[in-house]
C-alpha cells in the first residue's frame, strides 16, 4: 500500500515533465526502480496530451463571442470616473451626514450645563460665533450673552449643589466679562465710549446678580462668588478710570485748540491785549467785542 | 500569455471592460467547450452549457477575487457546476461516448500529425467512458493544465485523493489503448 502514494506522486511529476515538452526517456531514466510501472502510463500521458480537445464549431464559437461582449456592452465608465463619482457621492454623503450630526450635537448642546457632556460642544459654538462676528459691537453683543448664560449657568449650578460646576461657570463669567473689558479698551473714538458704557451696564448688572446669589449660597459656594465679585468690581473701577480718562483726553484738544483761538493770530495773550486797550493803541472794537465773547464761552464751560 | 497580463486583464474585465472580457473569453472557450464536450458527450447540449458558462461568468466575474484562486480554476468550477445542473435536469447518465460524427464533420480537431486519427478517436471515447471524476481530473490536468492543489480545491477532495484519481484514470485508459495494466 506504501508504494501506491509513492508512484501517484511519480506519475504526477511525469506528466509535468511530460506536458512541458520534455522526453519520457529522460524521466524514466530517473526512475529506474518503477520503470517498468512507468513507461506504459508516460506513452498514455503523451497519446492523451498529444490528442487535441473537442472543439466547438467556428460559428457557435464567433456567435457566443458576439453574445458575451454585447452583454457587457452597457456602457461602461471609465474607472476613474466612477472612483471619482465614488467618491465624490461618499465624500457628500459623509459631509451631509456630519452636518446634521454636528447640528443635532449643537441644538442638545444649548441648555447644557458645565457638569454636562455636551458642555464642551456649547462652548465650541459660541467660540465659532464669535470667531465670526463682524465687528465689535457684534462681538461684544455675543460676549454680553455669554455672560448672562454664564450666570444663568452658575446659579443653576449653585441651586444643584454642584460647586465645582458653578466654578466653571464663574470662571466663564470672568474670561467673557474680560473680554468685552479688552474689546473695549482697542476701540477708539465714539465706539470706545461706548462700549465701555455697555461694559460698565453689563458689569453692574452682573453684580447685582452676584450680590444676590451671594446672599442665598451656600458656604461652599460663596468663595467662588466673592472672587468672581471681586473682579467684576474691579473691572468696572477700571472701566471707569478709562471713561474718566477718555473724556478728560477729550476735553484737553479742545482747551488747546480754544487757548489757541484766545491768543489770537498774533500770538499774544489776553491779558497783553488788555494791557494794549488801556495804552494807546490802534486795535478796533471788533477785535476787543471778540476776544470778550470768546473768553465769556471758555468760562461758560 | 504572461501571468501578469492575464492577471491585468482580468482586472479589466473585472471593471467591465469589454475587450478583456473577450481576450479571456478567446483564451478559455476552447478548453471549457471540450471539458463540457467530454461529459456530455454531444454538439447541442456542449454548446448550450458553454453559453451558460459564460453567460455565469458575465454575471459573476464582479464578485470574482484574484487572490483566492486562479481564473483558470474559477472557470472550470462554474463549468462543473452547470454540468452536473445539466445531470440534474436531465437525469441523463454520466457516461457518454462520443459521437463520431462530429469527428468526421472536423469539429473536433485532428491535424495532429503525431497521433494517427483512429487513436485519437480511441483517446476520446476512453476519456468519455471514464468516470465523471476521473474525467474531470483528466481533462483539467492534461488539458486545461490546473495544478493538482486547484483540482482538489475544485473537487472538494483531498490531493491524494485526486491523484489517486488521476493514477487509476491513466491506467484505464492505457488498458484502452491496449498497453499494460
Amino acid at each position: 500500500m506504501a508504494k501506491e502514494p509513492k508512484s501517484y506522486d511519480a506519475v504526477d511529476r511525469m506528466i509535468d515533465h511530460i506536458r512541458k515538452g520534455m522526453g519520457i526517456n529522460e524521466y524514466l531514466a530517473g526512475h529506474p526502480e518503477m520503470r517498468k510501472e512507468l513507461a506504459p502510463l508516460a506513452l498514455t500521458v503523451v497519446t492523451v496530451t498529444e490528442t487535441a480537445m473537442p472543439k466547438p464549431d467556428p460559428r457557435f464559437k464567433a456567435s457566443l463571442r458576439g453574445r458575451f461582449t454585447k452583454q457587457t456592452a452597457t456602457p461602461v465608465i471609465p474607472a476613474r470616473t466612477l472612483d471619482f463619482r465614488k467618491l465624490a457621492l461618499k465624500t457628500l454623503a459623509t459631509s451631509l451626514a456630519l452636518i446634521i450630526l454636528l447640528g443635532s450635537i449643537a441644538m442638545a448642546s444649548t441648555n447644557s450645563m458645565p457638569n454636562s457632556p455636551l458642555y464642551p460642544v456649547k462652548k465650541l459654538v459660541e467660540t465659532i460665533r464669535y470667531a465670526s462676528a463682524t465687528d465689535g459691537d457684534a462681538a461684544v453683543e455675543l460676549k454680553s450673552e455669554n455672560v448672562q448664560t454664564r450666570l444663568k449657568e452658575a446659579q443653576a449650578m449653585i441651586e444643584e449643589g454642584d460647586q465645582g460646576a458653578a466654578q466653571v461657570a464663574l470662571t466663564g463669567l470672568r474670561q467673557d466679562t474680560a473680554e468685552i473689558y479688552r474689546l473695549a479698551l482697542e476701540s477708539s473714538g465714539r465706539d470706545k465710549e461706548r462700549l465701555f458704557d455697555k461694559f460698565v451696564s453689563i458689569s453692574e448688572r452682573q453684580q447685582a446678580v452676584l450680590a444676590g446669589l451671594l446672599a442665598t449660597a451656600p458656604e461652599d459656594a460663596r468663595d467662588g462668588l466673592e472672587r468672581a465679585l471681586a473682579a467684576s468690581k474691579h473691572g468696572l473701577e477700571n472701566a471707569q478710570q478709562e471713561q474718566s480718562k477718555d473724556k478728560q483726553d477729550k476735553n484737553q484738544p479742545a482747551n488747546e485748540d480754544k487757548s489757541k483761538e484766545d491768543n489770537g493770530a498774533d500770538g499774544r495773550s489776553n491779558d497783553q491785549k488788555e494791557k494794549d486797550q488801556q495804552a494807546p493803541s490802534s486795535n478796533n472794537g471788533a477785535t476787543e467785542k471778540s476776544d470778550h465773547g470768546k473768553d465769556n464761552n471758555k468760562n461758560g464751560r | 500569455m504572461d501571468d501578469k497580463k492575464l492577471t491585468d486583464m482580468i482586472e479589466r474585465a473585472i471593471k467591465g471592460d469589454v475587450q478583456a472580457l473577450g481576450r479571456l473569453y478567446d483564451l478559455f472557450v476552447d478548453d471549457i467547450y471540450g471539458y463540457v464536450f467530454y461529459h456530455v458527450g454531444n454538439r447541442e447540449d456542449s454548446e448550450d452549457i458553454t453559453s451558460d458558462v459564460f453567460l455565469k461568468v458575465l454575471k459573476g466575474i464582479k464578485q470574482f477575487i484574484p487572490t483566492q484562486v486562479s481564473f483558470k480554476a474559477w472557470l472550470f468550477k462554474i463549468a462543473r457546476n452547470t454540468v452536473i445542473d445539466y445531470y440534474r435536469k436531465t437525469s441523463k447518465i454520466k457516461k457518454t461516448v462520443l459521437n463520431e460524427d462530429l469527428i468526421d464533420s472536423g469539429m473536433i480537431d485532428t491535424n495532429d500529425v503525431e497521433i494517427d486519427r483512429f487513436t485519437q478517436q480511441l483517446i476520446k471515447n476512453a476519456i468519455a467512458g471514464l468516470s465523471s471524476d476521473q474525467k474531470d481530473v483528466v481533462v483539467l490536468r492534461f488539458y486545461a493544465g490546473l495544478k493538482i492543489n486547484e483540482i482538489a480545491t475544485l473537487l472538494g477532495k483531498s490531493e491524494e485523493a485526486v491523484m489517486a484519481l488521476q493514477h487509476r484514470a491513466l491506467k484505464r485508459l492505457t488498458k484502452v489503448l491496449g498497453g499494460a495494466d
